[in-house]
């Protein structure tokens, strides 16, 4: 199962490294896109995970993420997530790990993209729905694009930030998504997240399928859904959501 | 306000199931007249390529509808998962009947509220099978269709955005309210509860949802206006 899967991730990171050339991953996927905001806009994205998992606990997790591009290559955003955790024996709810990131574009080809984002995920909220230490989250990310589909792949590695004297747990993380117009408004997705714990060996993977629907310049609405490809990841997550340009910005377009 | 399985009497449950599909194919058969453009066969006829048969296309305005449809669906679904406290151990979350009615048009709102009822009944076992036709007809009609035109009337009398917030907030008030209390009635039918006692506690605690609920109203259909989301139910007054 996990070979089937190593060689399915391969092929696809394959794939698309294969068809290189304008692109941009975007909600409701996973995928961090190489893109950065344009200068001086702030957007919101606002969006609600629902994810059950294969004992059928599960999260529900609201999540808005505002970005703001600080200089012509240079994004800085921060997640701000709310979380509610249920299972047969327990119900949390309550704010869950940040994520405050900063985002460097340093490659602007033709049609391609590659960058470099540094996050920093604050985790010491004591709660039951926090990981109670905080991590450190290096990516770099590639965006190309090929005849109508668009391409974004990222490579990523999580420090745990855990001081309890327990076993580190870093995770490295794959992730690789394709883009379609489907009409001038709306686009098709799909994406696979692969992430390896360094200490257990544990491989999650999920692989997900959206659309996005651009109402206006100010608003695009988005769904997604999405399996486990292994027995460690979810059994299944249902993803909704929208993107909106923060008026703050209005004035300058 | 989900009703599940197991709580109302066969005959509600039929009763409810009957009106609401009579109520919402009313709804679908207004809301394909607004959306179907009627073209005379002389056009079809130069295009050439569509059969002599077809009278009727799907003109822009409807494609997009639709996909305003699905992606307001897509939200009320996602807000309706939830939950905020109201007291101990009970707790409330937004309904949507008015935005959606108001975003949309009451017929469409009524539409797309039934099928999140179906797609959480069905797949997400929230609010029972059996119930179905009751919680469309206490959330679908009477908290939006009945409610979009508490919010109308209200509208035509002041005729300004004091009238426009006032009835907003009034309807979104109102689809909780009514909606809880033709459930307990409905309930109370069934024969599960006297209606003495489940009418008291339905409103007292959906009265305090019901204020939630329009100030949410409020703030979601601020937010669309601001996103220069068209909000075709909200009355235009010259």
């Amino acid at each position: 199962m996990q070979k089937r899967f190593t060689l399915i991730t391969f092929l696809t990171l394959l794939f698309v490294i294969c068809h290189l050339s304008f692109a941009y991953a975007i909600r409701p996927l996973y995928t961090e896109d190489a893109k950065v905001t344009p200068l001086g806009d702030l957007y919101a994205e606002s969006g609600l995970l629902l994810l059950t998992n294969r004992d059928n606990s599960g999260v529900k997790e609201l999540v808005t993420t505002l970005r703001y591009g600080f200089a012509l290559d240079l994004e800085g955003s921060v997640d701000l997530p709310y979380l509610s955790r249920f299972s047969s024996e327990n119900n949390y709810d309550g704010l869950s790990d940040g994520n405050v990131k900063i985002k460097y574009n340093f490659y602007n080809g033709y049609t391609d993209f590659a960058s470099f984002m540094v996050g920093f995920l604050p985790g010491n909220f004591g709660t039951g729905t926090t990981s109670n230490h905080s991590d450190i989250n290096t990516m770099l990310m590639y965006a190309n694009s090929f005849d109508q589909f668009s391409y974004n792949l990222n490579f990523g590695y999580t420090f745990d930030g855990d001081n309890s004297g327990a076993p580190k747990s870093d995770y490295v993380i794959y992730n690789a998504s394709a883009v379609r117009p489907l009409t001038k408004a709306m686009n098709i997705m799909g994406e696979i997240q692969y992430s390896r714990n360094t200490y257990t060996l544990t491989i999650v993977g999920e692989a997900a399928i959206g659309l996005n629907y651009r109402y206006n310049d100010n608003l695009t609405f988005d769904t997604a859904l999405g399996c486990g490809l292994n027995e460690n990841s979810s059994s299944s997550n249902f993803v909704v959501g929208l993107t909106y340009l923060v008026p703050l910005s209005w004035g300058n377009k | 306000m989900h009703i599940p399985n197991g709580l109302l009497d066969p005959k509600v449950s039929a009763g409810t199931a009957f009106a609401a599909a009579g109520v919402l194919g009313y709804c679908v058969a207004k809301v394909r007249q607004a959306l179907s453009a009627v073209v005379p066969e002389s056009v079809l006829a130069g295009a050439g390529n569509i059969t002599a048969g077809s009278k009727k296309l799907i003109s822009s305005f409807a494609e997009n509808h639709l996909m305003r449809m699905g992606a307001i669906g897509s939200l009320i679904f996602a807000a309706q998962m939830f939950n905020f406290p109201v007291n101990s151990g009970t707790s409330g979350h937004l309904l949507g009947g008015v935005i959606t009615a108001i975003a949309l048009g009451p017929f469409s709102g009524s539409i797309v509220i039934a099928a999140v009822l179906a797609v959480q009944s069905i797949f997400f076992a929230d609010g029972g099978i059996a119930a179905l036709g009751a919680n469309i007809l206490n959330m679908a009609i009477i908290g939006t269709l009945f409610s979009y035109y508490i919010y109308y009337f209200i509208n035509r009398i002041f005729r300004n955005d004091v009238g426009f917030y006032f009835g907003v907030m009034l309807a979104g008030f109102s689809s909780v309210l009514l909606a809880s209390t033709a459930c307990a009635v409905e309930i109370a039918l069934s024969g599960s509860m006297p209606i003495d006692r489940i009418l008291p506690a339905m409103a007292s605690v959906h009265s305090v949802i019901g204020l939630a609920e329009a100030l949410l109203t409020v703030i979601v259909l601020e937010f669309l206006s601001s996103m220069k989301f068209e909000l075709e139910g909200r009355i235009k007054i010259e």
